[in-house]
C-alpha cells in the first residue's frame, strides 16, 4: 500500500511544478518528476514478497514454484523511460530556442499568442 | 495478408533512410518521400480486400500469439483510418514538394515519423503498443510544431508539449491500472477480464477515465482543446493539414477502440458525459471560430468544434447504434474537408505571404480555381446538401433526434454559427476589392486540393457510398467478433 501511495504523491508534486511554476527548466523538471511517479507505481505492481530475478536458470524450469518478480512491467517501463528520455530532449531544447529568442527562461516572456 | 503491416515498415525505414542519404544528396529527398508515401498508399488499398472478406484480420508479431504476445488486429474501422492516413499522407506529401523550401530533411523525416505512429495505432491489438505509438505521434508533432524557430512558433511548441505529455501520462497511468488489475494488456484478453470483473472494482471507472482523458487531450476535447490553435497556426500548413485532420481522427479512434471493444461500456452516466464534454466542445470551438483573425487559428477552432459533433454523436450512440455510424462517418467527412481547408490555406500563404485576414482579400482573382476548392471545403464543413458534410451531419440529427430531441437544436445552431464564421472567411480571404493580379498555381500544389474536393463533393452527391462503409465499419466494432478473431487464432 505505502509504494503506491508514495508514487502517487511523486506524481501530484511534479505536476505541481509542471503547472504552476514559472521557470521552464524547472517545468521540465516537473515533468520528468510525473513519469518518474508513474514508472514507480508500475514497477512496485510487480513485486512480489520474497521474490526472486525473474531469470530462466536452466530449462527444466525447477524453480518456478518459488516466488517470481513479474517482468512484464519492468520491460514497459523501459520502454516507457526512453521514450521520456526523448521527450525531455525535445523539451530541453525549444527551452534553449526559447532562451536565444527571448532571452530569458521564464515561461512569462513567451505570450504572443492570445485568444 | 496484412500488406498494411510493410506500408507502416516502408514508412519507418523511409523516415530512417532520409537523414541518411541528405548526407550525401539532398536534392533526392522529396522524391524518396513521394515514392514511400506511394507506396504505403498502394500497399494499404491492397489489404482492403482482405479485410471486406474476413472482417478482421489478425497477424501476431512473434510466434507465441496472443495473449503473451502482441497482435496486430486490423477491422473495419481500422483499415478505414489506415486510408485515411496514408491516401491524406500522400496528398501532403505531394503538396510540400514545392511548399516546403527549406530544412527538408527534417520536415519529410518528421512527416514519415508521425505517419508511422498514427498507422501504428489504427493496427494495434494491444494496449501498450498504442501508447508506444501515440508517443511516436506526438514526440514528432511537437518537433514539427517548432519548424519555423520564431518565437511564436517556440511558445506553441512548449504548451503543446506541457499538456500533451500530461495526456499521455495519464494514458500510461490508465494502462498500468488496467494491468494491476487484470494482469494481460492485450485488447481482446482485457476485453473477456473485464467482463469477468465486471462493476464491483472501483479501479475500473477510474482507469477508464484516465484513458478518455488522455486520449482526449490528443483529440482536443472539450477541457483539452487550449493546445491546439496556438499548435496548428504556427505549424507549415502543410503539416497542419495532416496533423489537425489526422490526429484528432486517430485519437477518437483511439477512444472509441478503448471505450466500445476493451470496456464494452453500457452504464448511461459515462454516455451523459461524453455528450456533455461534445455538446461544449461544438459549441465553444463555434463561438470562439468567430473572434479569430488569423486564418489557420479560425480552421483549427473549426476542427474542434467538428470534434464536438463526432463526440456528441458516440454519446448518442450508447443509447441508439445509429450514433456510432453518424460519429464513423463524419470523422471521414471531418478528415477530408478539414485537409482541404488547410491545403488551400496554405496555397494562398505561398501567394500572399500571411494568414491574417485583415490584410488578405481578393484571393479569387488570383485562382477561380483555388476559391472554388474552399468554398467547397467551407460548404461541406457547414453542412450544405450536396456536400459529404450534409450526409453526415442528417445522420447526426437523425441519431440525436431519435434519442434527445434538444441535441438536434443544439446542432442546428452550431452549424448556423458555422455559417457565419465559415462565410466570413470565405469572403474575406477571396472576395473584396484587394487588387490580386490573376496567377498560376504549381500543379503539384492544386492536384491534391483538386483531389480532396472531388471527394468532398463524391461523398456528398452520392451518400449511399458513406453509409455503406459506416455501417460496414460499425458492425465489426461488436466486441465478440474482435475477441474471437484475436484470442481463437492466437
Amino acid at each position: 500500500m505505502l509504494p503506491y501511495v508514495i508514487a502517487m504523491f511523486v506524481v501530484l508534486v511534479g505536476s505541481y511544478a509542471l503547472l504552476a511554476k514559472e521557470n521552464l527548466i524547472k517545468k521540465v523538471i516537473g515533468l520528468g518528476m510525473v513519469s518518474n511517479g508513474i514508472h514507480l507505481f508500475a514497477i512496485s505492481l510487480g513485486y512480489r514478497v520474497g521474490g526472486l530475478a525473474p531469470i530462466l536458470q536452466d530449462l527444466s524450469m525447477s524453480h518456478l514454484n518459488q516466488p517470481l518478480v513479474d517482468p512484464l512491467p519492468q520491460a514497459l517501463i523501459l520502454t516507457s523511460i526512453v521514450i521520456n528520455l526523448s521527450i525531455t530532449a525535445v523539451a530541453l531544447s525549444l527551452v534553449i530556442q526559447a532562451y536565444r529568442k527571448t532571452n530569458s527562461i521564464e515561461a512569462s516572456a513567451l505570450r504572443r499568442l492570445r485568444g | 495478408m496484412m500488406y498494411s503491416f510493410f506500408s507502416l515498415m516502408t514508412l519507418l525505414i523511409t523516415a530512417f533512410i532520409i537523414p541518411l542519404i541528405s548526407l550525401k544528396k539532398e536534392r533526392f529527398i522529396s522524391h524518396i518521400a513521394i515514392g514511400a508515401s506511394l507506396l504505403a498508399l498502394v500497399l494499404a488499398v491492397m489489404t482492403v480486400p482482405f479485410v471486406m472478406d474476413q472482417g478482421i484480420i489478425t497477424q501476431p508479431m512473434e510466434e507465441w500469439g496472443a495473449p503473451y504476445g502482441i497482435m496486430l488486429a486490423v477491422d473495419g474501422f481500422g483499415m478505414m483510418l489506415i486510408l485515411m492516413v496514408t491516401a491524406i499522407g500522400f496528398l501532403v506529401t505531394l503538396f510540400s514538394l514545392r511548399f516546403i523550401k527549406k530544412k527538408r530533411t527534417k520536415y519529410y523525416a518528421l512527416l514519415c515519423l508521425m505517419q508511422v505512429g498514427l498507422l501504428g495505432i489504427a493496427h494495434t491489438g494491444d494496449m501498450f503498443n498504442l501508447f508506444v505509438f501515440l508517443e511516436i505521434t506526438s514526440i514528432s508533432s511537437y518537433i514539427l510544431a517548432s519548424y519555423y524557430r520564431n518565437a511564436a512558433a517556440i511558445e506553441g511548441a512548449l504548451k503543446y508539449l506541457i499538456i500533451g505529455s500530461l495526456g499521455t501520462s495519464m494514458v500510461l497511468l490508465g494502462i498500468v491500472f488496467l494491468y494491476g488489475l487484470t494482469g494481460t494488456l492485450n485488447m481482446a484478453d482485457l476485453a473477456v477480464n473485464i467482463a469477468d470483473v465486471a462493476n464491483t472494482n472501483p479501479v475500473l471507472p477510474l482507469s477508464l477515465g484516465m484513458l478518455v482523458a488522455g486520449l482526449g487531450v490528443k483529440a482536443a476535447m472539450f477541457p483539452f482543446h487550449t493546445w491546439k490553435p496556438d499548435v496548428v497556426s504556427v505549424m507549415p500548413a502543410s503539416a497542419g493539414a495532416m496533423f489537425s485532420a489526422l490526429s484528432t481522427s486517430i485519437g477518437i479512434y483511439a477512444i472509441m477502440r478503448v471505450v466500445i471493444t476493451v470496456f464494452s461500456v453500457s452504464s448511461a452516466i459515462f454516455y451523459y458525459i461524453i455528450i456533455a464534454l461534445g455538446a461544449a466542445t461544438m459549441v465553444l470551438g463555434a463561438v470562439l471560430a468567430m473572434q479569430q483573425r488569423n486564418l489557420l487559428r479560425l480552421l483549427a477552432y473549426s476542427a474542434i468544434s467538428q470534434v464536438g459533433y463526432i463526440l456528441v454523436a458516440f454519446g448518442v450512440g450508447g443509447f441508439n447504434p445509429l450514433g456510432f455510424q453518424a460519429a464513423v462517418f463524419h470523422l471521414f467527412n471531418v478528415a477530408m474537408f478539414e485537409a482541404l481547408l488547410f491545403l488551400s490555406a496554405g496555397i494562398v500563404m505561398h501567394k500572399a505571404g500571411t494568414y491574417d485576414m485583415e490584410k488578405l482579400g481578393g484571393m479569387a482573382r488570383f485562382s477561380p480555381v483555388l476559391a472554388y476548392a474552399f468554398l467547397i471545403g467551407m460548404l461541406a464543413n457547414i453542412g450544405i446538401p450536396l456536400f459529404n458534410g450534409f450526409a453526415s451531419k442528417w445522420m447526426i440529427y437523425m441519431a440525436t433526434l431519435a434519442t434527445f430531441p434538444i441535441l438536434t437544436v443544439l446542432t442546428v445552431v452550431v452549424s448556423i454559427m458555422t455559417l457565419m464564421y465559415g462565410l466570413r472567411a470565405y469572403s474575406t480571404v477571396f472576395l473584396g476589392n484587394k487588387t490580386v493580379k490573376p496567377g498560376r498555381i504549381l500543379r503539384s500544389m492544386l492536384l491534391p486540393v483538386l483531389i480532396l474536393a472531388v471527394i468532398c463533393v463524391l461523398f456528398g452527391v452520392l451518400p449511399q457510398l458513406g453509409f455503406q462503409m459506416s455501417e460496414f465499419v460499425v458492425g465489426g466494432l461488436d466486441n465478440a467478433h474482435y475477441i474471437a478473431a484475436v484470442l481463437g487464432l492466437g
